[in-house]
């Protein structure tokens, strides 16, 4: 059994130069508000197209933060998954919880409560955590060493108590 | 201050539901943003900044009840720091021209860019112009004229009446 992470040894402010750490790498917070506004403001710009780059900056975070997680050597996927739900819930991203897992088929279905981007965004009328479902897509292709799509099957923004991804190879 | 919520995913500071971006994630995503909607995201990046900076002050006081200028000043300077946001040096303040130079080092913006061919520094020049549009009840604008991200030791940060 892993133990909780400690939000005092993750979050670590240096209140002299400014600096936040966060797994010992730089991070910062922001807003709900502030990250909703900049998501629509895309969306509008660019309607459905906005969605695609977003997933697009979706695939390079996820594939940053599994650098981030690898780096603290973690022995097992079960240990590696544990620091990717815990850490992102203690950023405030959302709860993660896998309804099905297959490292053998490269396949898995994750609902996420609380999804920040959707909660930032608020109604909309189609799926829009396009960001988070990148955000997976590049997590688990590196993880799996193979490219992985991810769809937002079910989402918080349309009304849906939770959002729902679907990840497949 | 800081109130941390893991079964529910979700982080509040102050009362307000935040959320966490490793310096790595803000890089990605604005410059993926950057470059499927070019410079208008830049405008819209220093719009988020001033909505932001004008909404705190008001909720600085609300909130903590600072209302002085310097206790609006010394709040944001050291929550902020606290956030991950940089270190701010207020190096002058004129409220009588409604002129301020604010110096940032290790600005999120420069960190995230560290060779840019421009100022970075979009959102934290918007969220200046709305803190002191809101101090000054006046309309300032803000222009970076250095960044970290362009080689310069800080970021630095001219306010004045807009014209």
């Amino acid at each position: 059994m892993t133990a909780p992470i400690d939000p005092r040894q993750f979050f670590k402010p240096n209140p002299q130069t400014g600096v936040l750490k966060a797994l010992d790498h730089e991070a910062f917070t922001l807003r709900i508000a502030t990250i909703g506004f900049i998501l629509r403001s895309a969306i509008d710009l660019l309607g459905a197209g906005a969605l695609a780059v977003l997933r697009e900056a979706g695939r390079k975070a996820g594939a940053g933060t599994y650098a981030i997680i690898a780096k603290q050597q973690p022995s097992t996927n079960q240990e590696l998954l544990f620091l990717l739900i815990e850490g992102d819930a203690l950023a405030g991203w959302g709860r993660y919880r896998f309804e099905h897992l297959d490292h053998e088929r490269k396949e898995a279905t994750i609902v996420v409560e609380n999804s920040f981007v959707a909660d930032a965004i608020g109604s909309y009328p189609q799926p829009v955590c396009a960001f988070l479902a990148g955000y997976f897509e590049g997590f688990f292709s590196a993880l799996w060493q193979c490219s992985v799509t991810c769809e937002e099957e079910v989402c918080k923004a349309t009304g849906a108590p939770h959002c729902r991804f679907r990840l497949s190879s | 201050m800081l109130e941390v919520s893991p079964e529910k995913g979700i982080l509040i500071l102050h009362g307000v539901r935040h959320v966490m971006l490793s310096v790595q994630s803000f890089a990605a995503l604005c410059t993926t943003l950057i470059q499927g909607f070019g410079a208008g995201m830049r405008a819209v990046l220093y719009d988020a900044g001033f909505r932001t900076g004008h909404d705190f002050v008001g909720y600085s006081a609300r909130r903590f009840g600072v209302e002085r200028l310097e206790e609006v000043l010394q709040h944001i300077i050291d929550g902020d720091a606290l956030e991950g946001w940089g270190r701010y040096e207020v190096v002058s303040v004129d409220r009588q021209q409604r002129r301020v130079v604010i110096r940032v080092y290790n600005s999120i913006a420069a960190r995230a860019f560290p060779q840019s061919e421009q100022p970075a520094c979009d959102f934290l020049r918007g969220y200046f112009a709305g803190i002191f549009t809101a101090i000054f009840d006046q309309p300032v604008r803000c222009e970076e004229t250095q960044c970290m991200a362009l080689g310069n030791p800080f970021c630095e940060f001219r306010i004045e009446p807009e014209q």
